[in-house]
């Protein structure tokens, strides 16, 4: 029961991390890349910067922010080894 | 001293080294073979994972990528860094907790099947993989010798027509 609670928040995670990697990566920099191209932020065209840098930093951000989430919850499951 | 000995002595030393080296780290069980067992913070993990990542063929055919074919290159820069997010959220936690040390391994046991870990290990030279610069290459996995020399061959040709120095 415990574990399936902690599986369960487990996959939450994991779907809503991956849906912002979809979004980020397929939605910005390819899907809508000519709509937010439009928008220029510091001389670049902002669909072009998602493609090339902006999506790899929302990457690492992801991969940061899943470390974080599980080590919290493995420590209130006291899965932690 | 002579060009001659100066090679064997050269060629000697390196091998005493290496095999020195071999002796003396050698991995008495699995666990110290594929982890060292167990022994490497997890801060020296990642950043062995990372310098693996940025080898040369992120360096160089990232860049040049993406400065020959500009946005459309993206598109592998994407691919190619986004599936380290797959990576991370979906294999690497799970590899340890399974107690198992390398993809196929994992992808047999977690699926209950051979098959699953045939195909781990024959995707490693997919037919598919393919760089940009050698897209006429018909073989699969890594090119040989021939392949490479005509790569090289035809990467030069496309560099002196295309660009001027």
């Amino acid at each position: 029961m415990k574990n399936n609670i902690y599986w369960k928040k487990n996959i939450r995670y994991i779907t809503i991390l991956l849906s912002i990697w979809f979004i980020v990566s397929f939605g910005c920099g390819i899907l809508f890349v000519e709509q937010l191209n439009t928008i220029q932020i510091g001389g670049f065209k902002l669909g072009f910067w998602f493609a090339q840098q902006g999506s790899i930093y929302v990457f690492t951000v992801l991969i940061f922010v899943y470390i974080k989430l599980m080590n919290k919850l493995d420590k209130k499951y006291n899965l932690d080894s | 001293m002579e060009l001659q000995t100066l090679t064997w002595l050269f060629v000697g030393i390196t091998f005493t080294l290496y095999i020195g080296i071999a002796i003396w780290s050698r991995a008495g069980s699995t666990k110290e073979f594929y982890v060292a067992g167990g022994g490497v913070s997890p801060l020296a993990n990642g950043l062995a994972t990372a310098a693996d990542w940025m080898s040369a063929a992120s360096f160089i055919s990232m860049a040049g990528l993406i400065s020959f074919s500009g946005y459309d290159g993206s598109v592998y820069l994407m691919g190619w860094t986004g599936g380290y997010v797959l990576l991370a959220l979906l294999l690497a936690p799970y590899l340890r907790k399974f107690g198992k040390f390398t993809v196929p391994d994992f992808i047999g046991d977690r699926y209950y099947s051979n098959v699953a870990r045939t195909v781990a290990v024959a995707n490693l030279n997919d037919k598919k993989i393919q760089t940009h610069f050698m897209p006429y290459l018909k073989s699969g996995g890594h090119p040989t010798i021939k392949d490479q020399e005509i790569m090289a061959k035809n990467l030069i040709e496309f560099i002196d027509q295309n660009i001027e120095w």
